[in-house]
């Protein structure tokens, strides 16, 4: 009765409150950790969203949580499917103890194999294209080279002298690293000899991001955010510094749309701009007043996602205009499963990182 | 790590953390560990009659010199490589090939740590163990020792060679402790000390009656007569010294052969120590040899290896570094003078360890090295380390006032002994320091 | 029942009090437990990858560290135990700088609260006020202790005691001892100490007294103060129970006194009378005739100099005369120093002509020209904010660039002159800094940043310039400044005297900025004219100016010295000699100078010379410096034996030119019998080697 004089909505409210203080549940649910992965499934149609609290998969265009799905990692700082889709890689770890990689199905998220190499959690992880191997970068300053079968890393390189945080393959199966010595490494994950050296940061590089193939076998150059307030466009394989551009604060996130012709970048103020490679012109996307953590590019050139704290945003163009996922409902929702947020409908288009 | 080095390691990181609140309990157990440190002491310690400290005015980069690393990025590393040495397992820089000979005599401290930055404060904290900042104004290590021993010799007791450093200086312990500066340059052909020889038309007796007379007038306001007036200790070590013709022959180097001159180098440095080898054949306490131009911020290949653009032989500061140390310490064994002789190489922090964007590198006082022989120092080893990148100390951290508790008790003096100043302030030798055992 | 069950559950489920607020809470606990100091995190290049503010100085760049970098990789908003920054500090994870927070303590539980709660960072309350209580503790006995308190008063109006996170230090831990849990003072020695206590971004100087026992012999009640400066001075000798000596003689005073204003001894002829003459007020007159000599502005001049740290170069010698006369025709005409200073600070055009504009000269670059007008114009040492903000003194980052950026403009060639363009990078934002007056405001860009400046240096208000050239005068006629160390104002190193340093500002300001009126009101007082102290060395009470301190003299009033007592005068001689204190530029050629230990003004001047070792002395007994003189036949002893002056009257003559002291009848008997029979050569031989005694004793060489 008075359940229905208070409204349906109130209701679930008492009754969330109530078995969230009979679980116990109250002292996690006060704070939410930020969410410092995001992957998409092209196949699926879902985005994955990791955190402290473990692996969410939310449906697309719903944001409807499928599931959630806890992989015993103390903090997941990337997530990154594979390029047949049937399997992902989850990268984490415990702060100050150890990294680990984990290789699951998709989309059952079953582990199959793990490996617990690193001695502090590895920020990146990244799949060769044709899926047969793939690198681990990690604070620990190494970055480590597994294939299949492999039951450890066959090659470990240690070319950085500060944590490396980002890692993607660039041209003929080279690889490049980054991190917080301010340096860019292209090196051979076969025999981790090195071949390039970019030096022209003057900061921690927080981002690499690959172009995407374009029509006309044009070359692809490699990306980079810094936080000497920089990001920088680069030929990797030849190690010259193409042109850069400046932010009014750090840029920490970026990727590339679809079709190769923007980089979209998030600030830690909060700012959201495309940019283009060529003649450097930018447009804002967004503003918020928090930090951007991370960026995926839509697959139809026409939405991304951001996470910014624990919020996930899907962001849409032309107009650009902005939904957001709440956090607080989405927590409830974690948990629950039940609640519905009464809301314009929220969409979400999403696109493999590359 | 044994019982008393691993906690005074404890107490010394706390007290490196802690601002203001040294808690009194935490001194008290470090002067016990002190006390009963020097009551455990093998019978090596003090054998040292002489010091020569060898002063790298500016910062020596570790990475350059006694603490190259190998499997590190290029931008750590640096231009040079390291090589081996006499002892297996020990490496040094690749421009310090003749000490690499006579690494069996060496004692390498790796992980001296220290967290003073800048020239003139760090300068005060290697060379007299103390950190500045209070109303105290702290004496040298050598003004230490010529206010602790007699000087048997009428040289002085405490000799900077070419030059001294305003912390090389006595402090509040005045400034007849101070160090005799040479002056000039060593190298030269017609090198003297200014001023040792008579002035025309003065002699022996002319300078007694000129000593009388100043006593004389230091008398008059006071109620003393004038015999027992003292005179300022500086002007009684000045009449000495002009009056006693073998003490000054030690200043004179044309005495040495051509071969010697030689195996030091011909730069003012190498001959600087050949002067510190004779000066404490004849029984000076503590000679500091000056070497300034460390503070390489700039082109480490120019300033650290050439010399000058262009030079085909390297002549710049190591290698110039590496023909007179090592030509020191051979000598010093030759005539059986290393055994009581400690020899010091230190400057006042190390360097950054990433090469900056002009080839050179910046202060870092985080983690340095700093070399002993002889004085009874177990050679052949290293004491500490730093880690992978030369960046912080790995394992075994030093602090200068560590390094100067030894060098005290190397040379025979009791580092809790106190001093007092002229208001009447008790300080002692050396405070917060503990003796590396390693070191015999 | 359901409303039961809302009840409870509300209950239950409610928040534990206020929010947590990491800027006066949470930093204040990284400061205590000393996470944020120099040798730790606090480093410019932070420690382990973790870098934070020093001494938590910057709260925005320490959020910024602990809660988002490197994707959150500090704080565990799910498991709060497991955040790097609890479980590091607690020894729960390898730490470099091992254990330094305890479980039990409150630090850690409002750490884990603060994490609990999001390790949010809220609406940013400021500290207003930090407060020690006691703010000046007596004591009465050594070995005593104190309890302090700390209260911090924050900008949303709440008061709160916050000793369990003061940090309280001890210069001088043998005088003053600073005991934990609870937090007390204990007093060792007598004397007046200052300790210091820090919370968050505030420090605050305690003052610690201890009276003297009164042990000096001589028991002597204090003279009526007459003047302000007197009354201050003895006030404080009162606290400490500390008794001065008794006025100087005439002798000492005339000596002390012409050495200070004039740069040179008093002549004997000059000593005798004044001695002999009976009227009351002599020493008033003989203080207001030497102000207005030109020998006092030639002598401070001199000092000027070195404050400006004049340099001239040898390509353009006409540049530092032009200097030179510049200072010296400001002190002749008595141009306020305000003025003078307007001049320094804005004077461009021919260097050549325009004297004031070789102060803009004298650096290399804006940020030399920064530290010049810091050390001499704010008595401060502002170079440390280069690098980065320092909590202890007020400078930060954004300060030091922004005065820097000032003179950013100025083209420092033989045309002096501000360019269109200039700028400085400020090394804090990697961009060009704004101008700032330091510890106050940025300049718009309307505002002309040199006129700014300088209006902002010459107003009545400013706190920084009268008080900064007050005390460089005092420091100069009493050897010691009421700030010790004429560019060392700061918080933490706080005044002797304040009241007496912020009176004489006061009047400096309200009067013209004449420094001759300070300079007299210093002269006048008791404190200056006291009586030596007999111990030699350094004295525990300099401080109070119990007795009067000895000041070395300068090279140059040195060379002087000697010259007139070795050399023949001008007036005897009938030429004029050029006095080394005339000679305002270091570079001028002088061996005699070099030997002396001159300052080359290439960095502030000490104001002891190093030359006081043995090769200082080897020097006085074999070098030329003396013995060139004393055997120069046109010098005064050889002039005087050729006249036949008798040994007498030489022996007298030299001990009343060199030391102002006339021998009494027994001395002269004592040397006499001395010299006994000797007489030509042998005589002239003995006579020699006293006067190299006189010119050679620490009495002649050191302004008592």
């Amino acid at each position: 009765m008075v359940i229905q004089r208070m409204g349906h909505r109130c209701g679930r409210i008492f009754i969330s409150a109530l078995l969230f203080s009979l679980l116990g549940l109250d002292r996690i649910c006060s704070a939410d950790p930020p969410i410092t992965a995001l992957a998409f499934s092209l196949k699926q149609r879902q985005l994955m969203a990791g955190s402290q609290k473990g692996m969410v998969v939310l449906e697309w265009p719903g944001l409807k949580q499928v599931r959630l799905k806890d992989c015993e990692l103390e903090s997941i700082h990337d997530i990154s499917v594979s390029p047949d889709e049937k399997h992902v890689l989850v990268a984490g770890g415990s702060p100050g103890s150890s990294g680990v990689v984990q290789m699951r199905s998709w989309p059952e998220l079953e582990l199959e194999q793990s490996w617990n190499e690193h001695q502090d959690v590895v920020y990146k992880v990244a799949w060769r294209a044709d899926g047969q191997e793939w690198v681990s970068a990690s604070w620990d300053g190494f970055c480590k080279v597994y294939s299949w079968n492999a039951k450890a890393s066959h090659i470990t390189m240690t070319s950085h002298s500060g944590p490396v945080f980002d890692a993607t393959y660039v041209l003929d199966g080279s690889v490049a690293t980054a991190g917080g010595d301010g340096t860019i490494v292209v090196w051979k994950p076969g025999s981790g000899e090195t071949i390039k050296v970019l030096r022209q940061h003057t900061g921690t590089v927080h981002a690499l991001a690959l172009q995407p193939v374009r029509e006309g076998n044009q070359e692809r150059l490699l990306a980079s955010a810094s936080e000497d307030r920089t990001v920088r466009f680069w030929q990797p394989n030849v190690g010259r510094l193409v042109r850069f551009h400046r932010f009014p604060s750090t840029p920490g996130s970026i990727a590339w749309t679809r079709d190769g012709r923007s980089l979209i970048v998030g600030c830690d103020d909060g700012l959201v701009v495309q940019l283009d490679p060529v003649s450097l012109t930018s447009g804002i996307v967004s503003q918020r007043d928090s930090r951007v953590l991370s960026i995926v590019a839509d697959l139809g050139d026409n939405l991304i996602a951001v996470s910014t704290g624990s919020d996930v945003r899907a962001i849409e163009r032309p107009e650009w205009a902005v939904t957001v996922l709440p956090s607080t409902h989405a927590t409830l929702a974690w948990y629950l499963g039940a609640f519905r947020p009464k809301r314009p409908k929220i969409s979400c288009w999403l696109s493999p990182r590359f | 790590m044994d019982y008393f080095t691993g906690s005074s390691k404890q107490t010394m990181r706390r007290d490196f953390l802690r601002i203001g609140s040294l808690v009194s309990m935490g001194l008290s157990s470090q002067s016990f560990l002190a006390k009963t440190a020097n009551a455990n002491l093998p019978t090596r310690i003090g054998k040292a009659r002489s010091c020569i400290l060898l002063w790298l005015d500016g910062g020596p980069s570790h990475l350059e010199t006694f603490d190259p690393k190998r499997d590190v990025p290029e931008e750590v590393r640096g231009p040079f490589k390291s090589i081996a040495t006499k002892v297996p397992g020990i490496e040094l820089s690749e421009l310090l090939p003749s000490t690499a000979r006579i690494t069996d005599k060496l004692a390498i401290v790796r992980s001296v740590t220290s967290p003073l930055g800048e020239h003139g404060i760090a300068n005060q904290y290697l060379l007299t163990g103390y950190q500045p900042g209070s109303p105290v104004n702290y004496p040298s290590i050598g003004s230490v020792l010529a206010h602790h021993r007699q000087s048997k010799s009428p040289l002085p007791n405490y000799i900077t060679v070419p030059e001294s450093r305003s912390s090389m200086g006595a402090g509040f312990l005045g400034s007849s402790y101070g160090p005799f500066s040479i002056g000039g340059d060593p190298a030269r052909p017609n090198f003297q000390v200014r001023d040792l020889d008579y002035y025309p038309g003065i002699d022996g007796g002319r300078l007694s009656r000129r000593r009388q007379f100043l006593q004389q007038i230091e008398a008059l306001d006071t109620d003393l007569s004038a015999d027992k007036v003292t005179l300022d200790p500086t002007f009684e070590q000045a009449f000495r010294l002009i009056s006693t013709p073998e003490a000054k022959r030690a200043f004179n180097l044309g005495e040495e052969s051509d071969a010697t001159r030689g195996r030091y180098g011909s730069r003012t440095f190498g001959q600087s120590c050949l002067l510190a080898r004779r000066l404490v054949e004849r029984g000076v306490g503590l000679v500091s040899v000056l070497q300034t131009g460390w503070d390489t911020h700039q082109n480490l290949i120019l300033s650290l290896r050439d010399g000058f653009s262009g030079a085909r032989v390297g002549v710049g500061l190591v290698p110039t570094f590496d023909q007179a140390f090592s030509a020191l310490i051979e000598d010093l064994e030759q005539r059986q003078l290393l055994d009581e002789t400690l020899v010091v190489a230190m400057g006042e922090f190390g360097r950054t360890p990433k090469l900056n964007t002009g080839g050179g590198r910046d202060h870092w006082p985080r983690v340095f090295s700093v070399v002993l022989a002889g004085g009874g120092v177990r050679g052949g080893q290293v004491i500490g380390a730093s880690d992978r990148i030369g960046e912080s100390p790995l394992e075994r951290p030093v602090t200068p006032a560590d390094l100067a508790n030894t060098i005290y008790q190397l040379l025979g003096i009791d580092p809790d002994s106190e001093l007092v100043t002229a208001d009447g302030r008790p300080i002692r030798i050396n405070q917060g320091g503990s003796f590396i055992s390693e070191m015999v | 029942m359901m409303f039961a069950v809302w009840l409870v559950t509300s209950v239950l489920v409610a928040e534990p009090n206020t929010l947590v607020d990491f800027d006066s809470e949470i930093v204040p606990i990284l400061t205590h437990a000393g996470c944020n100091a120099g040798a730790c995190h606090g480093a410019a290049a932070g420690r382990g990858g973790f870098h934070l503010s020093l001494f938590g100085s910057d709260p925005q760049v320490d959020y910024a560290s602990i809660v988002p970098f490197a994707e959150g990789r500090r704080v565990n908003l799910v498991d709060v135990s497991k955040s790097l920054i609890l479980a590091k500090p607690l020894g729960m994870l390898d730490h470099g700088g091992d254990v330094v927070l305890e479980e039990n303590s409150s630090s850690v539980s409002i750490l884990r609260r603060w994490l609990e709660q999001g390790a949010m960072r809220g609406p940013q309350r400021q500290l207003t006020e930090l407060r020690i209580e006691p703010a000046e503790a007596t004591f009465s006995t050594p070995g005593q202790t104190m309890p302090l308190r700390a209260i911090a008063t924050f900008s949303d109006g709440e008061e709160t005691d916050v000793t369990a996170w003061a940090i309280v230090h001890s210069d001088d831990p043998a005088s003053v001892e600073i005991l934990q849990e609870p937090l007390r003072v204990r007093c060792l020695r007598p004397g007046q100490h200052t300790i210091l206590a820090r919370f968050w971004n505030r420090i605050v100087p305690v003052s610690i007294v201890l009276p003297y026992d009164d042990r000096l012999p001589i028991e002597r009640k204090l003279e009526t103060p007459n003047s302000f400066v007197d009354s201050q001075i003895n006030m404080q000798l009162g606290k400490l129970n500390l008794s001065p000596n008794e006025t100087a003689d005439d002798a000492t005073f005339l000596r002390r006194l012409r050495l200070d204003l004039t740069g040179r001894l008093p002549a004997p002829k000059e000593l005798l009378e004044f001695q002999s003459t009976t009227s009351l007020n002599k020493r008033e007159r003989m203080i207001d005739d030497l102000l207005v000599s030109k020998e006092f502005s030639s002598f401070w001049a001199l000092r000027l100099a070195r404050w400006f740290q004049l340099r001239g170069s040898p390509q353009e010698p006409q540049a530092a005369i032009a200097y030179s006369n510049w200072i010296q025709q400001s002190l002749e005409s008595r141009t306020p120093y305000s003025d003078m200073v307007r001049e320094l600070l804005t004077a461009t055009g021919d260097s050549h002509l325009v004297g004031a504009a070789n102060f803009t000269r004298t650096v290399a670059d804006a940020r030399q020209h920064a530290e010049l007008v810091g050390s001499v114009l704010m008595g401060s040492r502002i170079q440390c904010a280069n690098c980065h903000n320092h909590p202890f003194a007020r400078w930060t980052q954004d300060d030091y660039h922004g005065l820097a950026a000032i003179f950013a403009r100025f083209d420092r060639g033989r045309m002096v002159s501000l360019k269109t363009q200039g700028a400085v990078t400020n090394l804090r934002t990697g961009e060009s800094a704004v101008p700032r007056i330091p510890g106050v405001r940025f300049l718009n860009e309307s505002e002309a940043a040199l006129e700014g400046f300088t209006n902002w240096i010459l107003d009545a208000d400013n706190p920084h310039f009268a008080k900064a050239t007050v005390n460089r005068l005092w420091d100069a006629m009493m050897g010691r400044g009421l700030v010790a160390g004429v560019d060392d104002f700061r918080e933490t190193n706080p005044p002797s005297h304040s009241q007496l340093l912020d009176a004489l500002a006061v009047d400096f300001i309200a009067n013209g900025y004449d420094i001759r009126r300070t300079i007299r009101w210093i002269a006048m007082s008791d404190a200056y004219s006291r009586r030596p102290s007999r111990t030699s060395g350094k004295n525990e009470f300099e401080a109070w100016y119990v007795a009067s301190l000895p000041k070395p003299l300068y090279p140059e009033v040195l060379l002087d010295a000697i010259d007139d007592v070795l050399e023949l005068t001008s007036l005897e001689k009938g030429e004029s000699r050029e006095r080394a204190i005339t000679w305002l530029d270091p570079t001028h050629p002088s061996p005699d100078l070099d030997a002396l230990g001159r300052c080359s003004r290439i960095e502030v001047c000490q104001s002891q010379s190093q030359h006081q070792g043995l090769a200082a002395k080897l020097q006085a007994i074999n070098g030329e410096l003396l013995n060139r003189r004393i055997a120069d036949k046109n010098g005064r002893l050889q002039c005087y034996l050729r006249d036949g002056m008798a040994a007498r009257n030489i022996i007298e003559d030299f001990f009343l030119r060199a030391l102002s002291k006339k021998p009494n009848e027994e001395q002269i008997v004592m040397w006499l019998e001395e010299l006994g029979a000797l007489h030509g050569e042998e005589q002239k031989r003995w006579l020699e080697d006293f006067v190299w005694a006189i010119v050679s004793s620490e009495d002649f060489s050191t302004n008592r």
